[in-house]
């Protein structure tokens, strides 16, 4: 729920999506789900010579399944806050 | 409360309904089609599709129909913009021209591919990741 | 309509069912389940290379080794008529009561019709989002009624 949470907070940020694939997409973050489902919109594809068949596409869905790295900027995320949320879940799933 | 629709699958897949769609598959097929249907499994619908392969700046289709696609072997599902495919600058050919090449292309990728996870696992460990699926 | 009931709806028909090794299998649909498990029968099995085949009374595929399925096109079609007949069998032997609001079915209904049937699919799977002031539910052999409930947030 943490990093959804983190990602719910980034929507209409611009991110970098990393597929296993190996195709990067830039892209201005629209919306999250809790399988960390992303939806970009105003997509550019790095490297597009290699795939031409996402010329003509301005928006996608990534499923989250598929992502390897999810590029932050890195000074909209409070990593301070991030790291104490992740101490009081840890102590909170040990206690359960 | 807050509407929270858009962050649920649902509301990130609601307006791409009875809309061209480019969807990507793991094993690399590019099908485009309307999408009728999806569920919380991105399990979709897609009617009218066609698949398109692509080498350089060449490419070819083939008409396939209606298809139920598995959520878990999408990739990515892509809002064709159809102002934008017009000018794309591909030439289309015959898929029977087009598809030994595709073929081939495939097969070296495949090779490179195993390679390198080979050299990746020998020289840091890193285990063979994509084939898990979602399973658990 | 949902994928899954797509899939319900389309027993009895012929379809390919393509593995996520490669192997692909003609046959014609006998029965699925939930978790796309699914039965065919007079089952044409081809390897993934396409240099082998097998013919099969009939088999049963887990659901989590299927890619992806192709059905008639006309399937969708048949399923919307399948459905509408259905519906107005249903409405009529209701007399009409509680389904009056409903009556035309606009592009726009139809839309969030769809967007409230997916949410309410979504609640099992996530917790319960927007408020509804209407919900639907299932009361067998395909049929739906709808209740009007109050806001639960």
């Amino acid at each position: 729920m943490l990093i959804f949470s983190v990602f719910k907070t980034l929507t209409d940020q611009r991110v970098t999506v990393e597929l296993k694939n190996d195709l990067s997409i830039t892209g201005v973050l629209k919306s999250v789900d809790q399988f960390l489902n992303i939806r970009l919109d105003n997509i550019k594809v790095l490297d597009e010579a290699r795939h031409p068949h996402m010329m003509a596409v301005k928006n996608c869905f990534i499923r989250g399944s598929v992502v390897r790295y999810v590029q932050l900027p890195a000074e909209n995320v409070d990593t301070q806050l991030l790291e104490d949320a992740t101490r009081r879940e840890a102590v909170s799933q040990a206690k359960r | 409360m807050d509407s929270l629709i858009p962050f649920t699958t649902s509301g990130s897949l609601v307006d791409c309904v009875d809309r061209k769609m480019l969807v990507v598959l793991r094993d690399g097929r590019k099908l485009q089609g309307v999408l009728r249907s999806y569920d919380q499994f991105a399990n979709l619908v897609l009617e009218d599709t066609v698949e398109r392969i692509y080498h350089q700046d060449v490419f070819a289709e083939m008409k396939r129909g209606l298809y139920l696609i598995r959520g878990e072997n999408v990739v990515l599902l892509g809002e064709i913009d159809l102002d934008q495919e017009d000018d794309v600058p591909l030439r289309q050919v015959d898929w029977e021209t087009l598809e030994p090449y595709h073929l081939k292309e495939i097969a070296d990728k495949k090779q490179r591919d195993e390679l390198k996870a080979s050299i990746l696992f020998e020289k840091r460990g890193f285990c063979k990741e994509g084939g898990e699926g979602d399973g658990y | 309509m949902l994928p899954l009931s797509l899939l319900n709806a389309a027993q009895n028909k012929p379809m390919l069912v393509e593995l996520k090794n490669g192997e692909t299998f003609n046959g014609h649909l006998v029965n699925c389940d939930n978790f796309m498990n699914i039965t065919l029968r007079e089952v044409y099995q081809t390897n993934a290379e396409g240099d082998k085949f097998w013919k099969l009374k009939e088999c049963y595929i887990r659901g989590s080794t299927i890619k992806y399925l192709r059905v008639p096109d006309t399937l969708l079609d048949v399923v919307k008529e399948e459905q509408n007949r259905a519906r107005e069998a249903s409405r009529n032997a209701r007399g009409g009561g509680a389904g009056s609001r409903g009556g035309t079915s606009t592009h726009a209904t139809h839309i969030s019709f769809l967007t409230l049937l997916v949410f309410y699919r979504a609640r099992d799977a996530a917790a319960r989002w927007a408020r509804c002031s209407t919900r639907w539910s299932y009361s067998g052999k395909r049929s739906w009624s709808r209740h009007i409930i109050v806001d639960h947030c």
